[in-house]
């Protein structure tokens, strides 16, 4: 084994970018390990640990980037190292494709001095640097959108205090989704304009309401996202409150949908009561509240309804918008069902367990709401109730469901939506597992993810069923027909793969359910 | 709902501060977006984050400093003999580039131009005597900073050597009425501010002063409302100009707007072919006009209260030196730092003379290497490559208050150059002005050997900071 170390003095690469061509390093034949990271000391542990603390590593400090390869030979290794610089030169600063006005701005200020234009912070920043960035973004009066997350408690109600003095919207921090003046922001989908405004405390839920909307032939004057945390008692829901004051007040909506997990009593009533002063239709749901007790709660005669899972909530909001009845919510459909029914009897009896391996984590949530009261406990590192946490998030128990997006998997790594490799290695690993039986998958589409999340999950699909044939994998495909990685396309691939593949995630979580009620027959 | 909140809905243009594929998926759909590339401020020490907070009161004043110098405009109104003209010339006193230094502190070329000011004075018979001199005491050895002056490399002005006299017409509410003097530029080669003190170096500066002189005075004279020295920047800098270490576009439309006067008020021809000639030989030319106006324009801000702005950067050869307007006269100062650069034939960096001149004055005012981006041919002579030079320009706004209503750069858009370095931004980001200066040798008299580019040192502007936190009670 050998070791090339290089280290750039003062040069500024984001952390994607630089995850993205040491995985692309580590891709190659006789190369063990790759990595491109900022001098920080935490950093530098890492280094350390896997022997790469060498050379001129050593004295690399947090503005300094070090590239690090252990390959077979010194040959090879100094072939990667060579192959990351060149990748990072081939890497502009900008791929705006402008003149040198395109450059990177090197501060928030600078950038409002370029462009005084500017009514809007995205922050991708470390947790505990968001208050500091965010209150320059509030009192410059910026709205912001907060993609960190790891931001404190006291920060996010401090900030979301001082939004709201100011008239702006503070959404986030954890909030990884938004659609605003026709444009997404961060994960989302491209969507046909239209009278529907959202406002959701979770990223992923947002974007299979959305799917479901395009698919009914709607579109959406916005939405916006709040973060998982606003809608704790401890936040009280604030910034969804005023996301839903602006869309009470703005002439462009007509109707609003609201989605979470369930809030606290305080946010509750807070959020249900700006639905009920909107004075707009409005359709809710949080995902694991049961409707019925949610129903009662509402507010009478408010012109608010409830809706029993997240693609449920976007048809109705469709309806709403144009006047007309929702359909009942639809089954599987019929030759999904029969399909799953010829693989009961091919299995035969005999327990098997759910693994649903999931990149979003709100459908993570949902396959447990919907899975949950039926066949639990279901297990899971993004638990529903606490007492079903799993005890190593990397070992499936029983029936289980896992959220690869959750922190414990995404230090040092991007996350799935934009990587999709873990989940694949996690799909493969399950397969080894006599236990494991069906397997449930999310696959979500969109601007900021993956480019090809269907091709990558169909990959490791094919390799399960071929060691495993016993196996049944159900995927749902979050997407619309304007994304970039063409949704029928992805469903296509999944399909061709092996997997039944449902129109909606609700629908694949009944299909997972009839399949389950097989291996218990 | 608030207005602001409704304007978010109708579109938005988003600042990614943070992970760059955000900027890339915003562009896909040609929404706007201009990319941040974030670092922990205050390299994440929080205590000096805590102070530089404490001093967002600067703003006000910053903002009082940064009208000044959008109004400031310097015109080149007279020629005149530094005795009598620079405030505070004294008999026995000799001007020069930089914060105070003693003799015995004195660089080479420094030392070089000190012996051959002493000769042209009349001051010794020799260099020999020139040097006992200077080391005795008599002569008085001032910054030229002190006397409302600047002088490129060694700077060194004595009481006989023309000056041009400029003027900032800004009204004087806006701080105007101010006066800078500097001295004409002697050419490349072996002149006197690189320290050559020989025959021929003298012989120039008294044709200098018995012919240039006069027939620039005569000039300038013939033009009834001066020459205004911002107006020729500004077009400069949209011909390829940084107005520092670049000055030829400079210089050219500086003979276009006086030739026909120099023709008119000088009656002989061979005068005036001489004087031509000299001029149109000096690539520089513009520069000893160039740095006296932005001399006047950042005096136009000293001395305002709470205001952290940096109105001098300068070098002796030995020190480099910064000067912040809230706290009036006094000099930040760390040892001057050797430049990095191209190298003309048959010399390299172990022949270069720590960085010197008051040249860094043109950076003060968001011209020379702030305005590289108006210069990409310049990386030529400095090294680099011409993403670089935007890079340069482009980081600049991350430390300066303001950008400049006049001088823009047409490849940004004809955005104005970055100006006003902020002392508490410096801090805060670590991002060092750029300069770009010509390099000298270390030995008094060799010459030019190089041009380059420099980071000015960071000691000054913590020390700076530290200060007006003091001041300021933060």
């Amino acid at each position: 084994m050998a070791v090339a170390v290089r280290v750039l003095a003062g040069t500024y690469h984001d952390s994607v970018k630089l995850m993205r061509i040491a995985a692309e390093a580590s891709g190659a034949p006789g190369v063990r390990l790759a990595i491109a990271v900022l001098g920080s000391p935490m950093n530098r542990e890492q280094l350390a640990g896997a022997g790469l603390l060498a050379g001129e590593a050593k004295g690399a400090g947090p503005n300094d980037l070090v590239l690090a390869v252990e390959a077979a030979d010194e040959e090879t290794a100094a072939g990667a190292l060579a192959g990351m610089e060149e990748a990072l030169r081939a890497a502009p600063a900008t791929s705006g494709g402008g003149g040198p006005g395109d450059l990177p701005a090197p501060t928030l200020e600078a950038a409002l001095g370029g462009d005084p234009g500017i009514n809007l912070a995205l922050l991708s920043i470390p947790g505990e640097h968001v208050r500091r960035e965010a209150e320059r973004a509030l009192r410059k009066g910026l709205h912001c959108l907060i993609f960190s997350d790891n931001v404190p408690l006291a920060d996010e109600v401090a900030l979301k205090e001082m939004a709201r003095a100011r008239g702006l919207l503070l959404m986030g921090p954890d909030c990884g989704t938004a659609h605003i003046g026709g444009v997404g922001l961060g994960f989302c989908n491209v969507m046909r304009a239209g009278p529907i405004g959202l406002a959701g405390a979770s990223g992923t839920g947002l974007q299979e309401a959305m799917a479901a909307i395009d698919a009914a032939g709607g579109g959406i004057r916005c939405a916006l996202g709040t973060g998982g945390r606003d809608i704790s008692d401890a936040v009280g829901g604030m910034a969804m409150v005023d996301a839903i004051k602006t869309l009470a007040a703005d002439g462009g909506t007509e109707a609003l949908l609201v989605l979470g997990k369930p809030p606290g009593p305080r946010a509750m009533e807070a959020v249900l009561g700006a639905l009920a002063r909107s004075g707009k239709p409005a359709v809710v749901h949080f995902v694991g509240a049961p409707v019925e007790a949610l129903e009662r709660s509402l507010p009478e005669g408010g012109g608010i309804t409830a809706a029993a899972t997240l693609a449920e909530a976007g048809v109705r909001a469709a309806c709403l918008a144009e006047g007309r009845e929702p359909p009942p919510p639809p089954d599987a459909p019929g030759d999904l069902l029969a399909a799953v029914s010829a693989w009961g009897r091919r299995r035969g009896p005999g327990r098997g367990f759910l693994r649903g391996l999931y990149t979003g984590g709100t459908l993570c949530a949902e396959a447990q709401a919907l899975l949950g009261p039926e066949f639990g406990p279901i297990r899971s590192n993004a638990p529903l109730e606490k007492k079903n946490a799993l005890a190593d998030p990397e070992v499936s128990e029983g029936h289980t469901a896992v959220d690869l997006g959750e922190d414990f998997f995404t230090r040092g790594r991007p996350h799935p939506m934009i990587d999709p490799a873990p989940r694949g290695a996690r799909i493969l690993q399950e397969a080894k597992d006599p236990e494991a039986a069906v397997v449930l998958l999310d696959v979500v589409l969109g601007l900021g993810v993956h480019p090809d999340p269907a091709g990558e999950a169909a990959r490791a699909v094919r390799e399960a069923l071929a060691a495993r044939p016993d196996l049944l994998f159900v995927a749902a495909v979050t997407g619309t027909g304007g994304d970039p990685q063409g949704l029928e396309g992805q469903r296509g691939a999944l399909r061709e793969a092996g997997a039944l593949v449902a129109p909606t995630h609700a629908q694949a979580c009944l299909l997972a359910g009839a399949a389950l009620r097989e291996c218990a027959s | 709902m608030s207005a602001a909140r409704r304007d978010l809905l109708g579109g938005v243009r988003v600042a990614n501060v943070g992970v760059e594929l955000f900027s890339e998926a915003l562009r896909a759909q040609g929404a706007p977006v201009v990319q941040v590339n974030w670092r922990p401020p205050a390299g994440g020490d929080e205590e000096m984050l805590e102070r530089i907070e404490k001093l967002e009161g600067c703003a006000a004043a910053n903002d009082l400093a940064a009208e000044r110098l959008q109004a400031a405009r310097p015109v080149w109104v007279d020629v005149g003999t530094a005795r009598g003209t620079v405030p505070g010339m004294g008999e026995r006193m000799i001007l020069h580039a930089g914060p105070p230094v003693a003799w015995e502190d004195m660089c080479g070329p420094l030392r070089g131009a000190v012996v051959g000011a002493v000769l042209l004075e009349g001051w010794a018979g020799d260099a020999a005597g020139a040097e006992r001199l200077a080391g005795s005491g008599e002569i008085a050895f001032e910054p030229c900073h002190h006397h409302a002056a600047v002088g490129p490399m060694a700077g060194v002005m004595s009481p006989s050597m023309p000056v041009f006299v400029l003027e900032n017409r800004a009204p004087a509410e806006l701080g105007g009425g101010g006066r800078s003097y500097c001295t004409l530029n002697e050419g490349l080669g072996k002149v006197l501010r690189y320290g050559a003190y020989g025959p021929e170096v003298l012989d120039r500066l008294r044709w200098m002063a018995e012919e240039l002189a006069p027939a620039m005075k005569a000039t300038v004279g013939a033009m009834e409302d001066g020459l205004d020295i911002k107006n020729i920047i500004a077009r400069a800098l949209h011909m390829g100009d940084e107005v520092h270490n670049r000055n030829l576009a400079a210089t050219a439309t500086f003979m276009r707007m006086t030739m026909a006067h120099l023709a008119e008020a000088v009656g002989d021809a061979k005068t005036i072919a001489r004087v031509a000639a000299f001029i149109a030989g000096n690539d520089h030319f513009f520069l000893n006009l160039g740095m006296p106006a932005a001399k006047a324009t950042m005096d136009s801000i000293a001395g305002i209260e709470g205001c952290s702005l940096v109105y001098a950067m300068a070098r002796n050869g030995t020190e480099f030196g910064i000067r912040v307007s809230g706290l009036g006269d006094r000099w930040f100062t760390a040892p001057a730092k050797i430049p990095v650069g191209l190298f003309f034939p048959g010399h390299g960096q172990e022949d270069a003379n720590p960085d010197i001149g008051d040249s860094a004055i043109m950076e003060t005012a968001g011209l020379g290497g702030f305005a590289m981006g108006a210069a990409p041919a310049i990386v030529q002579f400095v090294g680099g490559t011409t993403a670089e030079a935007f890079q340069a320009t482009n980081e600049m706004y991350g430390i300066t208050w303001t950008r400049s209503r006049d001088y823009t750069l047409p490849v940004f858009d004809f955005a104005g150059t970055p100006m006003g370095i902020d002392v508490r931004k410096v801090v805060e980001t670590d991002i060092l002005p750029h300069i770009n200066t010509g390099i000298a040798h270390r030995e008094a008299g060799v010459g030019q050997i190089g041009a380059g580019i420099l980071r000015a040192p960071d000691a000054p502007f913590r020390a700076a900071f530290e200060a007006l936190a003091e001041e300021m009670g933060a």
